[in-house]
């Protein structure tokens, strides 16, 4: 169990030193199981509905796509079929391209952003930080479908705010922010981090604040200078978060499909085709439920990969603090 | 926060302006937008700032005079609330058994329990629906609320986990150990009151969540009766409405005000520990 | 937001030695804990319960026939007509309840697909194409049977109507209840400005139309002609596509469905040059016409570029006038002097001089008539299987959509101007109400140029029909609109997409 390195390893061995110092290791399983039994109490109601909601279902996902499940039907058995088509697809090839690119550049945005917020409204006064933060992070409460709406209204060509403004402001023709060149990649990038750097805006905010003043001041009377302070007291306390907001923002960055939809839908022809666009059109364009899952299980590869990832190299990293 | 010259003040607060600034300027054409009547909307002839006779709620008028909103709204509040306990209830104790108490499998029921937030959710849709068709919860608040609450689960938990790991720092354990506690005791007397920001931020989350939920509503629901905000109002924005952009960001705006508004007001109730953020 | 709160002070576990206070909080922790997880065990189990009850059409005296319909949602007119209908419909019909239930178009395939694959299928839909899908699957019956013991049908469908409805000799849907048709829409004022003085007459031909988006081009800022290039609204396309061929011949495909001949890009086919011709006129109109963002442009935005003046003229023009009004109130629809502000006219038809006059050498000495495309298959209703009472139900209460007047004249002829499904009630929504210069025209249109007007992929009788439609060919030519590949691959390009859909598919 143990060559896992995913995050919570550190505390599960502290909490081992201590009872290594107080003569309480060598445990048994059963041992465990009858000391900790609690454990599957509380575990029960909710594995019970994940394996209703998830486990299943998933399952059943899976299966799918080794079938040539069409709409309304249940499809024969086809191997790997689907799969060698997914692998040898072009328009796949480049949305997967593409979506990697896309999930890096928002999550690291939203990241930065939701980082920056934190700290600054950290410094703020209460009271006054209540209404800032209403404001600051207001984006992350709209739907994502209206987020979608939003941007394409503010980036329309013919009756939107930033083409209007860029015509007043420089006297010359605005691009296309939807359409040409490389705009639409970016407008997708800046609309999809502006819907939701909240998250971890909020998750950043709510970590600062747990951490005890007296570490600050002890750090300011020995002369530490502010980005020193940040260095060694907030910093070490932001490692938790960052891996929550990395894993859970990559995997929905990944799987984010109503803002994007709404904003270009994948076009102009298929330039900004993410591979949750793709899905959706092979489901319910193609009406091929097979192919659609089997890129629906793509997108869950890179979530895990990046995962993994992330959880192994901080781990690593996180040594280095405590 | 310590020895604050008058020079990092105003840094931050034109930092903060200029965050204010790029978080609210694109919901500003849109509620501009929803003020003016159809033709004002799309003339170039209205201002950034309208003449005062070109504004109309009209929008808003057509808006929720046609559409049913005061059963989608008290469908929408319903199921949000009702999604946010149940979801709490169950992610608490299980995001305590998986951070603090070492029974076995835990680590193999951890993961898979995280791996379902990396699963795009329109893979399951159809399985899903068979399961709540399966228990006769189509068409029902309740099935809408089942689902909810238990889609937000797998977030609350992996966020509420890692705070509760990191809500004890070692020495305050190493007290309670030695006081005798068991584990849980330590959980509900330290980790917990530490970790009431991340239960604050977890039920936020879950509420709104809950409330900009689109998928499920329409996968589970086809009555009007049971139909909650966001999905009548997608359906809106699907409809001949896109011809009609005051009407249509009339639309957005309700979509997006009562979340905006919740998380305004819940920084004044909620206590301490969310209100930090 | 109680949980944070009730647990802040103090531990249960603490209660062994204090005071009642704390039992209670125990106790609450212990509830809690119990509640979630029998409550979660008790919803299921309790539930199996009323699955007893939830039956098909089910009752001892009432038959309820629940309703799927994305045409109800479409606007708020419609949507309170429909009500209203529903209740006159169960007054004429005893023992009928109607359950209505509505998704938007861009929805209701993906509502109908987890309610059919589990078994629990609306009794009536309004399931499109898509709904071929669910015959294949038995999803749905033979609808020959309903067919055949009425009056006037299938005669009395519109011929999109018997197209779309039929697959390989038999019906698989009951029809659509209204059709639109695509033409060319223009703006007045723009186009007398660069001396158009009869459009009809100077704009019927492509050659023609070409002339008079040249001066546009020059002369003003609009955007001449505008195509609604994103795939899933390139229907413009796919009406102009037939104005190289006369007597409503399918320029895609033809012959035995089971294995079709693919006309584009079909080096041994005589029709090749007017196919891929248009293929390449709708590239280079785009291309040298349209606006950056012709290749994500979709109608729904036409109305208020054209009423502005952004917009000069485009091609999914419909018959639907409300829209126009809700972009402008007193919008003013038809030529008025050279004065309005929007008209509808046939689509061009491809003259001799054409392909040389727009440098498109496929179409030098081609002439074709006006036509367009009309929608049909995507309106298609059918009943589901279910009982056989349920399924004499939800025909009849496709019959009262189809021909009972109470319905059909304000529906199609108020509140959401199109054509209706069954012949005989064309002339009565005309008789009836004082239309608009575009629903007249577009009611004019597909009484004049008859077969020339058809519903793209209906005649094909293909099984992956949707795939070709809306991913083979119209992707495809989007791609090339947005630069993606040029001009003169695109036939090609088509062609072998659409090859091999029908080599995976079509068996």
């Amino acid at each position: 169990m143990y060559e896992w390195n995913w995050y919570g390893t550190v505390s599960q061995e502290s909490a081992q030193a201590i009872r290594r110092k107080y003569g309480l290791e060598e445990k048994t399983i059963l041992d465990r199981m009858k000391e900790h039994w609690i454990g599957y109490l509380f575990i029960i109601p909710t594995f019970v509905m994940f394996t209703l909601l998830f486990y299943f279902p998933i399952a059943r996902g899976v299966f799918l796509t080794f079938t040539n499940t069409r709409l309304g039907g249940s499809g024969e058995f086809v191997g790997l079929e689907n799969y060698t088509w997914m692998v040898t697809n072009d328009l796949f090839q480049f949305a997967f391209g593409w979506t990697l690119v896309f999930v890096f550049g928002t999550t690291f945005l939203q990241l930065a952003i939701g980082l920056l917020a934190a700290l600054l409204l950290s410094e703020v006064v209460r009271g006054r930080r209540e209404w800032l933060s209403a404001i600051i992070m207001s984006p992350y409460f709209s739907a994502p479908l209206a987020g979608g709406v939003i941007w394409m209204w503010f980036l329309n060509s013919d009756f939107g705010m930033l083409p209007r403004l860029w015509v007043d402001l420089f006297n010359s023709p605005a691009p296309s922010f939807l359409a040409s060149g490389v705009w639409p990649y970016v407008s997708l990038i800046v609309a999809q981090s502006w819907h939701d750097y909240g998250y971890a805006g909020i998750i950043y905010a709510a970590a600062i604040v747990g951490i005890p003043r007296e570490q600050y001041e002890a750090a300011a009377l020995a002369g530490a200078s502010r980005l020193r302070r940040f260095r060694d007291v907030t910093l070490p306390h932001l490692v938790t978060p960052t891996i929550i907001i990395l894993a859970l923002r990559t995997a929905w960055n990944v799987a984010e499909f109503a803002q994007p939809f709404e904003l270009t839908g994948g076009g102009p022809g298929t330039k900004t085709m993410l591979l949750s666009i793709f899905t959706y059109q092979t489901a319910y364009v193609n009406l091929n439920f097979g192919r659609a899952y089997t890129i629906g299980l793509a997108m869950v590869a890179v979530s895990m990969t990046a995962a993994i990832f992330y959880v192994t190299v901080i781990q690593e990293e996180e040594e280095l603090y405590v | 926060m310590l020895n604050e010259t008058r020079r990092t003040k105003t840094v931050l607060y034109v930092g903060l302006a200029l965050f204010a600034l790029w978080a609210l300027i694109p919901y500003i054409w849109v509620l501009r937008t929803s003020l003016l009547t159809n033709f004002a909307a799309i003339s170039s002839d209205t201002g950034y700032i309208p003449a005062l006779e070109s504004l109309s709620l009209v929008g808003y008028e057509q808006i929720w005079d046609r559409y049913n909103f005061t059963t989608y709204f008290a469908n929408s509040l319903i199921v949000s609330i009702a999604a946010t306990l149940i979801s709490l209830l169950f992610s608490i104790p299980g995001a305590y058994a998986f951070a603090r108490l070492d029974f076995p499998g835990r680590k193999f029921l951890f993961y898979t329990a995280v791996f379902t937030i990396m699963f795009p959710w329109i893979v399951i849709t159809i399985p899903v629906y068979e399961v709540f068709f399966f228990l006769g919860l189509i068409n029902t608040l309740d099935g809408v609320t089942i689902a909810i609450s238990i889609f937000v689960l797998p977030q609350t938990i992996w966020l509420l986990q890692g705070f509760f790991r990191q809500g004890i720092p070692e020495n305050i354990e190493e007290a309670a150990l030695i006081d005798g506690h068991t584990e849980i005791g330590a959980f509900l007397r330290i980790v917990l009151p530490l970790s009431a920001p991340a239960v604050g931020a977890a039920a936020l989350f879950s509420f709104l969540t809950a409330w900009n939920n689109f998928l499920w509503v329409f996968v589970l629901t086809s009555d009007e009766e049971v139909r909650t905000a966001t999905v009548a109002i997608h359906y809106i924005l699907g409809s001949d409405v896109l011809r009609q952009w005051n009407a249509l960001m009339a639309a957005v705006v309700l979509l997006v005000a009562p979340p905006v508004i919740f998380y305004g007001l819940s920084q004044r109730y909620v206590g301490e520990g969310l209100g930090g953020v | 937001m109680p949980p944070a709160g009730n647990h802040q002070d103090g531990g249960p576990e603490q209660a062994e030695t204090a005071e009642a206070g704390e039992t209670s909080r125990r106790t609450f922790l212990k509830a809690t804990t119990a509640a979630t997880s029998a409550g979660a065990l008790g919803a299921l189990t309790g539930c199996l319960d009323s699955l007893s009850g939830g039956g098909g059409g089910g009752g001892s005296e009432t038959t309820t026939v629940s309703f799927l319909s994305a045409q109800a949602a479409e606007n708020a007119d419609i949507q309170s007509h429909f009500q209203d209908s529903m209740k006159t419909f169960e007054e004429k019909n005893e023992n009928v309840k109607v359950d209505l239930q509505t998704a938007s178009y861009g929805d209701i395939k993906s509502k109908l697909s987890s309610t059919v694959s589990s078994g629990n299928p609306p009794a009536f839909a309004e399931s499109g194409s898509g709904g071929l899908q669910y015959f294949f699957n038995d999803k749905i019956p033979d609808h020959s049977k309903y067919i055949e013991e009425t009056d006037g049908m299938p005669d009395d469908f519109t011929s999109a109507n018997q197209e779309a409805a039929k697959f390989r000799g038999e019906y698989w849907s009951a029809g659509a209840m209204r059709h639109t048709n695509s033409n060319l829409g223009i703006r007045p004022k723009l186009f007398s400005q660069v001396g158009v003085q009869n459009p009809m007459e100077e704009l019927s031909t492509w050659s023609g139309f070409l002339d008079a988006i040249q001066k546009i081009d020059q002369q003003t800022d609009a955007i001449a002609y505008e195509e609604t290039g994103v795939y899933n609204d390139l229907e413009s396309y796919w009406g102009y596509a037939r104005t190289a061929y006369t007597g409503g011949t399918d320029p895609w495909l033809r012959g035995d469905p089971k294995d079709p001949t693919v006309v584009v890009a079909n080096e041994n086919h005589d029709d090749q040059g007017k196919t891929d011709g248009m293929i390449k006129t709708c590239v280079k109109l785009a291309d040298q016409f349209s606006s950056p963002e012709a290749a994500s442009r979709g109608d729904e935005e036409i109305p208020s570029l054209m009423v502005t003046g952004k917009v000069a003229s485009f091609t999914y023009a419909t018959p639907t006038a409300n829209r126009w009004r809700a972009a402008k109130d007193d919008v003013k629809i038809g030529w008025n002097g050279g004065n309005g502000d929007y008209m509808l006219l046939p689509n061009p038809k491809v003259d001799p001089e054409f392909g040389s006059n727009f440098g498109i050498s496929e179409l030098e000495g081609v002439e074709g008539d006006h036509g367009g495309h009309v929608w049909s298959l995507e309106q298609q209703q059918t009943i589901f299987k279910t009982d056989e009472k349920t399924q004499s139900a939800a025909w009849d209460l496709n019959m009262f959509l189809l021909s009972d007047e109470e319905f059909v004249l304000p529906a199609w002829g108020e509140y959401y101007e199109a054509i209706p499904g069954l012949n005989p009630m064309m002339d009565k929504v005309l008789n009836e109400y004082d239309l608009a210069q575009s629903t007249t025209q577009a009611f004019k249109n597909l009484d004049q140029y008859g077969d020339q007007y058809a519903s793209t992929g209906a005649a094909w009788d293909v099984k992956p029909t949707d795939q070709i439609r809306w991913t083979d060919i119209n992707e495809t030519i989007s791609q090339a609109i947005a630069g993606q590949h040029n001009m003169e691959e695109t036939p090609q390009l088509v062609r072998q997409r659409i090859q091999k859909t029908l080599k995976n598919q079509n068996n």
